[in-house]
């Protein structure tokens, strides 16, 4: 999700990708399978992590010029002029009201249908969940597009409902999907045994069901949240000139400055991504149900 | 039904359709206040289903089920007085030991105390004092057991339900835990139910056993009956090791199969049946009721086999008597028979069925002429087949 943003530095990347390749494969051909596993693991983090660290280095470059691996000089003055950038704390406190709101609201519309998926027979489940997926699996633009001639007619744009309602949609999918298959993943009988021992089916939901399916929840919260922070597209159309979060802001800062500023901002935005990611690692792994039994 | 205070479980008519199929087929079955009645049947046979349906998670299309005399039938899980040990044991893996046993007990909002102390009491019975602050994914299968185990019993319930609860032990483990199980159901004398598909289990833990095969009880009685007596062919064929053929009887014994092999059976055994008689039959003998012995090579009988093969098993040996026409009959018999040569087997003792059911049964030749009382195969039979 948030690599969205920094989707206008990808070519350049590339091509330092393609210096890293050939040294990696002859270490395929040296040891072997094992090898090949921890190459894929450096690939993809070169991957992930390469565009972030190209964004720091300009962030941080005085000057930096074609072919030298590392800028020439080294400068914090972009950082002081980001900084400088009159509505910028503004969009940064805007972004994180939207954040926490749209992760509870789409937690409060998605949890419960997430879990009538997975518990319930639901007629046509299997169809519902499919076209779910659908709202993501074209460009949002059409949809957005849509959307904004029914938000006229609802008086939703420049409103902060209407941000928070675009912002939803892109959280929809997965904050159904993934606790979808949380809550499946939890054996019935566990259930069955909380029943067993006399706890209502309430009781059993909150001290069996929910507590074995958080972490899943856990990670489609965060998503969520991050979703929210990166959206510029929806956000922009529906809320702008009332609205202006992080990721709209950077769309003027682009057009205003060199991408030396860019730089710097997508760091910004990126810190938050970065922060929740490595705390959803954590929680993944630590799941009790990942340990599993060994029946 | 109503006056019978004293029956644990009452199940009436039972009946559940899954799927468009007729899982249990109205069964009726009742347990005694304090027995242990095990419900064995092949895989797919509806035991899980019965047992589903006494404790509460599964509704049952027809029939009543009471417990301790309480109609139960339209209560959800949480309302009955059953406790239930699951066949993956299903402990929460986000508590610890401790929590999973206490969880009822803080249901039914206890003193911190006394749960204390009845948790301790159960991992003491269990033996797992020493594992109550463990992580239940951190045990071994047989500690994982034990702990559900102990989370059953320790709500004290009227009825405890067992659905298969030592298929993931291996096989020493099995026969431990089930002695463990027997040990501590005796003592606090809870009603239980509980599921096998082996025999063995069954036949040594419980006091009666019901047999189900295809959502039916084919037939409900102790293990000794059960072996001894098999009401229908089911039955014979399934519980033990039994030789099963289609025959008639003659004078002085039967004839197998369609060669005409003619089997001798000692004097008795179809004294109640006239001498012959032209129905066929389904003749079912048990391996320790066909006495195996050498003859003399100048003996000449019409009717002698020889041994195709001997498993041997310590204190006795199976054997597979190979006759004409490709008839073979199985025998236990002592490790000191010579099985180099020609035999002879006689049958002491023979149940005939038609249509499925028992119709004839030989008298028990248990009071031997010498004496000797031929040990009671249920156990051994099981062991060695199993
Ligand atoms: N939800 C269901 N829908 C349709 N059929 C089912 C369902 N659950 C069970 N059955 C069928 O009902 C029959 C009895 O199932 P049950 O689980 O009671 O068998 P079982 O005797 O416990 O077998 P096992 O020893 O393998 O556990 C099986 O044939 C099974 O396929
Ligand atoms: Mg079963």
């Amino acid at each position: 999700m948030s690599v969205g943003v920094v989707a206008p530095v990808q070519s350049a990347q590339e091509t330092a990708e393609q210096r890293a390749r050939p040294a990696s494969r002859r270490a395929v051909r040296i040891n072997g399978a094992r090898v090949v596993s921890s190459v894929a693991v450096v690939l993809l983090f070169v991957f992930i992590f390469g565009p972030l660290l190209w964004l720091v280095l300009w962030a941080f470059a005085g000057a930096w010029r074609y072919p030298a691996l590392l800028p020439q000089q080294w400068s914090l003055s972009w950082w002081l002029k980001v900084f400088d950038y009159p509505s910028l704390l503004h969009s940064v406190a805007l972004s994180f009201i939207f954040a926490p709101i749209v992760t509870a609201l789409s937690a409060v519309i998605c949890l419960p249908a997430a879990y009538a998926f997975s518990r319930l027979r639901i007629p046509g489940r299997r169809a519902l969940m499919i076209s779910l997926f659908s709202v993501n699996a074209f460009p949002m633009i059409g949809l957005y597009i849509t959307i904004a001639t029914l938000f006229y007619a609802l008086n939703l744009m420049g409103t902060f409902f209407g941000v928070v309602l675009i912002q939803l949609l892109g959280t929809i999918v997965f904050m159904t999907w993934i606790p979808t298959a949380a809550f499946s993943a939890v054996p019935r009988s566990f259930e069955d045994a909380a029943r067993d021992v006399g706890a209502s089916r309430l009781r059993t939901f909150f001290s069996v069901t929910l507590p074995l399916a958080a972490p899943g929840i856990f990670v489609a919260m965060v998503l969520a949240f991050l979703v929210s922070l990166d959206t510029a597209q929806g956000t922009f159309l529906v809320g702008i000139p009332n609205y202006v979060t992080m990721p709209v802001q950077m769309y003027s800062l682009v057009s205003d400055y060199p991408p030396e500023a860019a730089a710097v901002f997508a760091v910004l935005l990126a810190i938050p991504s970065v922060i929740l990611m490595l705390l959803v690692r954590k929680h993944v792994m630590g799941g009790a149900l990942a340990h599993g039994f060994q029946v | 039904m109503g006056g019978e205070t004293t029956a644990g479980l009452e199940i009436t008519d039972l009946s559940k359709q899954l799927g468009g199929n007729t899982v249990v087929k109205g069964i009726s079955l009742s347990a005694r206040q304090g027995e242990l009645v095990c419900l064995l049947g092949p895989s797919g046979c509806g035991k899980t289903t019965t047992l589903r349906m006494i404790g509460g998670f599964l509704k049952p299309d027809g029939g009543r089920i009471a417990i301790a005399g309480r109609d139960v039938t339209d209560l959800p899980p949480e309302r009955r007085p059953t406790a239930m040990v699951f066949q993956n044991y299903a402990l929460w893996p986000h508590m610890s030991v401790y929590k999973n046993i206490a969880y009822g007990l803080r249901l039914r909002k206890m003193h911190k105390r006394d749960i204390d102390e009845r948790v301790d009491a159960v991992l003491k019975m269990v033996n797992l004092a020493h594992l109550r602050n463990r992580s239940p994914v951190a045990l071994s299968g047989g500690e994982q057991q034990r702990v559900a185990l102990a989370r059953a019993v320790v709500l004290e319930p009227s009825l405890l339900l067992l659905d298969e609860p030592l298929s993931n032990l291996d096989a020493k483990l099995r026969v431990g835990v089930r002695e463990e199980i027997r040990e501590i159901q005796q003592r606090l004398q809870i009603t239980t139910v509980f599921v096998t598909h082996d025999q063995d289990e069954a036949l040594s833990i419980a006091d009666r056993i019901a047999v189900m095969s295809s959502g039916n009880i084919e037939q409900c009685a102790d293990p000794d009956e059960l072996y001894r007596r098999p009401e229908c062919r089911f039955v014979a064929s399934f519980i033990g090791t039994m030789n099963l053929f289609e025959g008639r009887v003659a004078s002085g014994g039967v004839v197998i199969g369609p060669g005409e092999v003619f089997v001798p059976c000692e004097d008795g055994v179809l004294s109640d049946l006239p001498a012959e008689d032209c129905t066929r039959w389904e003749i079912a003998v048990r391996p320790e009721d066909v006495r195996v012995s050498a003859v003399g090579a100048t003996d000449v009988l019409p009717h002698l086999g020889s041994v195709v093969r001997q498993v041997p098993h310590g204190h006795f040996k199976e054997v597979l008597v190979g006759f004409d026409h490709e008839v073979s009959i199985r025998s236990f018999v002592g490790p000191e028979v010579d099985c180099s040569g020609p035999v002879v087997a006689t049958i002491r003792r023979l149940l005939l069925y038609r249509d499925g059911a028992l119709a004839y049964e030989s008298r028990s030749p248990q009071a031997d002429a010498d004496g000797r009382r031929i040990p009671l195969p249920a156990r051994s039979v099981a062991e060695m087949t199993g």
